[in-house]
């Protein structure tokens, strides 16, 4: 997440400041919680709650440098509150527009994400797109980092299975390479 | 390493092509004045009894450390200990099988009755028949029981709910009167919210279903009317032979 440390900064006190990174990470914050929940008016909702509670507690925030983090944290905890909820209403693919560069790969990873739990697609997010370890996921999702890695080692294997059906035979030998 | 960074770059690729609406800056800012909502965390239900029993089964598919603080704090709630996990052979069996009415009545031996006066707008999404894993309290072992079949249905607001049929068996003794919903950890602890579980008779089949997991309570009673199910009795009669004591993976 591309947020300048000092916008967050001046977001605690500038009102312009706070609308621009109110509208810097509500995109972000859409995206991972429909990626979560797989359900575009829910995630709406959640990436609303989500942005509202952190506009709440950013004078709470000791280091700003720190809001990626805080912020991943935040989304992925309301969206797996509410996923623990709800059932999706919408298929993923209502979400997306055409994927313009590789078809293969975007529909194999659709497949192998709606195949995993909400809690799973959460780790896998957070591991893979926002760079956590399994112990910052473990914070994150209130679970011990070897349960996260275990989580982790399934959603991996789904991938695989997901993509071996599909056609992107170099990723799936790859997959296998770093077994 | 190179294929974990393709899938990091795939994932990525994935979300920016989700389509995010404009901002809702203003609605966040009278959401953020506002005081927050209490947490909504609701996991999974469990029938009260077989709390424990269902974490145990669950166990050897989850990681051992998570499973075992839930089990030790949910044993100090319910005062109650756990058997032991079933073995990998009785593991292996409880696998789901989806089907039409006349599949699942295959795998069945008893007359199904399926669900009727559900709430409008509720369709099918699916029959599932399911082996149980039955612990006998008498042997301390796990066996294959007999299959129960679970019907899920999709409401018209998007939310699922389930009802399970089994066979009568006076061996389980009466339903649960409640179920536990786990509502995740709060302060540390694993917090359980309590339920109302509701079972009928009709011929040799049990319905149960539970209030809250999609179903209000007065949408089972309509249910167990428009079926004609017969409520079981607070009294259970007594008991011969082996009792034993049946649960199920969710």
């Amino acid at each position: 997440m591309n947020v300048e440390r000092g916008l967050v900064e001046r977001a605690r006190s500038e009102d312009a400041a706070l609308e621009a990174l109110v509208a810097a990470m509500w995109p972000q914050a859409f995206r991972l919680a429909a990626s979560i929940l797989r359900d575009r008016g829910l995630a709406e909702d959640v990436a609303q709650d989500a942005c509202a509670a952190i506009v709440r507690s950013l004078p709470a925030l000791k280091n700003p440098g720190a809001f990626p983090a805080w912020f991943y944290k935040i989304v992925v905890r309301h969206a797996l509150s509410e996923g623990r909820r709800r059932r999706p209403a919408e298929p993923l693919e209502a979400l997306q527009r055409r994927c313009v560069n590789d078809p293969s790969d975007f529909l194999a990873l659709e497949e192998a994400m709606a195949s995993l739990t909400p809690l799973a697609r959460a780790v896998v997010l957070l591991h893979y797109y926002a760079g956590f370890s399994s112990v910052e996921i473990g914070e994150s999702t209130q679970l011990p980092a070897s349960t996260v890695r275990f989580h982790l080692m399934l959603a991996r294997r789904a991938l695989r299975k997901a993509l071996s059906a599909t056609r992107a035979p170099d990723l799936l030998a790859e997959a296998r390479d770093n077994v | 390493m190179f294929s974990n960074l393709r899938i990091a770059g795939a994932i990525q690729a994935m979300l920016e092509n989700i389509e995010a609406p404009p901002a809702p800056i203003h609605a966040i800012r009278e959401r953020a004045s506002q005081a927050p909502q209490p947490a909504r965390t609701r996991r999974f239900f469990l029938p009260a009894a077989a709390a424990v029993a269902a974490l145990v089964v669950i166990a050897p598919l989850v990681a051992p450390g998570f499973t075992q603080n839930i089990e030790a704090e949910i044993e100090s709630i319910l005062r109650w200990t756990p058997p032991p996990p079933p073995p990998k052979s009785v593991e292996a069996a409880i696998r789901a099988t989806t089907g039409d009415l006349a599949d699942a009545q295959r795998r069945v031996d008893f007359t199904i009755v399926p669900p009727a006066g559900l709430p409008s707008g509720a369709v099918r999404e699916k029959i599932a028949t399911t082996p149980t894993a039955v612990y006998s309290k008498i042997t301390h072992s796990w066996s294959v029981g007999n299959p129960a079949v679970y019907f899920v249905y999709r409401r018209a607001r998007g939310d699922t709910f389930s009802l399970l049929a089994d066979r009568v068996d006076p061996r389980q003794g009466p339903p649960s009167k409640y179920v536990f919903l786990d509502q995740g950890r709060r302060n540390g602890h694993e917090v359980l919210e309590r339920h109302e579980n509701f079972a009928w008779r009709n011929g040799d089949q049990v319905m149960n279903a539970v209030a809250g997991e999609g179903l209000s309570a007065a949408e089972i009673r309509a249910i167990r009317a428009a079926m004609h199910g017969v409520p079981f009795p607070g009294v259970w009669p007594p008991q011969t032979g082996t009792i034993e004591k049946q649960y199920r993976l969710p």
